[in-house]
């Protein structure tokens, strides 16, 4: 077992983009973004951190994550809202889609805040945040395989309403299928 | 796989280019120095650790 330290407060700022990105995608929001990352942060300076692995950002990912639920359960208590639709931009027309340089980032996060929680996290760690297989598996508490799975289900998933807004490519289209 | 790990690939590139809003990287500055100036103040304020006197 690796030894125990404290996570560095002065290091979190390293970690703002990838948290921030990690967010929007969670949440689906921009703004809902900004607060989600403020109040996690606020979670993680209220008391001293001690971590056993060099993972900061899987720590932090996972007091994302944490703080998201509990703010979904306050907001359940609350009357519902639902922003997102009137936020999206139109459907993008182009014949042609460069998956690499074309992907419309709101629509993007949008679409992965919309996948069931499991599917969504999977994505949000790997592909959003940048941690490896393993790290998403530690982070999110599952077995790498597991990690895996969901993973190649949310890419299909995200790939599928994408699509169906006219931003995803053809092959993406054709996989989905009915 | 392949397919998806096109799509893992773009949704990479497009997240990559996502930055965090200078005001929120402010906030941060802000709440950590908040963080380290209560730490200090709880420390500045405990009492002093009773002398041990031989019974």
């Amino acid at each position: 077992m690796g030894a125990v330290r404290r996570l560095d407060p002065e290091a979190l700022g390293d970690h703002l983009d990838r948290l921030f990105r990690a967010a929007w995608a969670m949440c689906g929001r921009r703004e809902d973004a900004e607060d989600l990352v403020q109040e996690t942060f606020a979670r993680v300076l209220a008391r001293p951190r001690l971590l056993k692995r060099d993972d900061d950002l899987g720590y932090l990912l996972r007091v994302l994550r944490n703080t998201h639920i509990s703010r979904l359960r306050a907001a359940a208590r609350r009357p519902a809202s639902a922003p997102w639709p009137e936020d999206l931009e139109p459907p993008d027309a182009r014949a042609s889609w460069d998956p690499v340089a074309a992907l419309d980032t709101t629509a993007l996060f949008g679409a992965i805040a919309q996948l069931p929680a499991e599917f969504r996290d999977a994505l949000v760690a790997v592909d959003v945040a940048g941690l490896s297989y393993r790290e998403a598996g530690r982070a999110l508490g599952v077995p790498e395989a597991t990690v895996t799975t969901r993973l190649h289900r949310a890419r299909k998933r995200v790939a599928s309403m994408l699509a169906a807004q006219g931003v995803a490519p053809a092959s993406a289209r054709k996989e989905a299928g009915p | 796989m392949g397919e998806t790990d096109d799509i893992g690939a773009a949704i990479r590139a497009a997240a990559a280019t996502v930055s965090a809003p200078a005001g929120l990287r402010e906030r941060l500055v802000a709440q950590r120095d908040a963080a380290r100036g209560a730490a200090a103040a709880s420390a500045g304020c405990s009492p002093a650790p009773a002398r041990w006197r031989p019974p």
